[in-house]
């Protein structure tokens, strides 16, 4: 069991930090372009928890390690229905939204999230194209092993 | 290997001598077996017998099998499972529920983002190996040459 969790943990870490220094990157160019006075340690706090709910979506579904014989869109749709939800809810912590928001902001936020999903399955796409130039390979030369096979027993 | 021809009007068998009857021993045998099988099946009053090696993909709909050809199709008695269990699976996959393939009639393969793969056959026909067959089908590929 070792051998499992400890490489997921691992990957747990390794992914909040690479999002929350991105997240910290965004937090610092939002407040020097709105000219705020500075960034709090409670919103540092906030931006951390956000991205170690991210971190967890995403190790969660996209290794092999909790969920292991399901595709690609399988797994990027489970981390949207578990990741949006999560990323709603810190944003109206941190502030970003508040009330219900406006029609401009939530469609944005869509936008965006649609965007980026389009864009990973296109690239799951290519990925797919790649691993059948790979296959076709693998089928000829079963093919022409299989027509070899049958000359030497003749 | 020699080979020697008598000719004997009783009829054609092969009979193999061998130091030891191993695994290549059986595959020679299955493989002198399978050469020249036939398979004969129904389009509508006619019986016709198909050739294995023009035969594209078996196809189970509604409890009745089909044989795929490049130009016709024809109905046969036996069950998916007597044909997976009688054809040479090294050349004919069983690739879903109610499909089993000529991989020697592949023509390209298409893997999906669904983890479905579309064979292209011989002839134009698309088949899809569902997803709980690809591995195995990715395996016996990926070996190349038939042990």
């Amino acid at each position: 069991m070792n051998d499992r969790v400890i490489p997921f943990l691992k990957k747990i870490r390794d992914y909040t930090a690479y999002i929350f220094s991105w997240l910290t990157i965004l937090v610092i160019i939002t407040s020097l372009i709105g000219s705020n006075a500075g960034i709090s340690a409670e919103m540092l706090a906030k931006v951390l928890l956000l991205s170690f709910v991210a971190a967890v979506s995403c190790t969660v579904a996209f290794t092999r390690t909790v969920i292991r014989k399901k595709g690609f869109l399988f797994r990027i749709n489970l981390f949207a229905l578990v990741f949006i939800p999560a990323e709603i809810a810190v944003f109206y912590w941190i502030g970003i939204f508040s009330g219900t928001g406006t029609v401009f902001q939530w469609l944005i936020f869509f936008g965006v999230i649609l965007f980026l999903y389009i864009v990973s399955v296109g690239i799951g796409t290519l990925a797919c194209r790649k691993e059948g130039r790979s296959l076709n390979n693998m089928l000829d030369d079963y093919k022409k092993g299989r027509n070899d096979h049958g000359k030497q027993q003749i | 290997m020699k080979v020697y021809i008598t000719q004997d009007a009783s009829g054609t068998a092969v009979e193999i001598h061998c130091v030891k009857a191993d695994e290549k021993i059986g595959k020679l045998k299955k493989y002198i077996e399978a050469y020249g099988m036939t398979l004969s099946g129904r389009s509508g009053s006619e019986t016709r017998v198909v050739a294995l090696n023009d035969i594209l993909y078996f196809e189970s709909v509604d409890g009745r099998t089909f044989i795929y050809t490049r130009d016709s199709v024809l109905e046969t008695d036996k069950k998916l499972y007597e044909l997976e269990e009688w054809l040479d699976q090294d050349d004919f996959y069983r690739c879903s529920k109610s499909c089993i393939l000529n991989i020697n009639a592949v023509e390209k393969l298409r893997p999906e983002i669904s983890r479905n793969i579309t064979a292209f056959m011989t002839g134009g026909d698309a088949i899809t190996i569902s997803r709980r067959y690809v591995s195995g089908f990715k395996a016996m590929i990926g070996r190349g040459e038939s042990k």
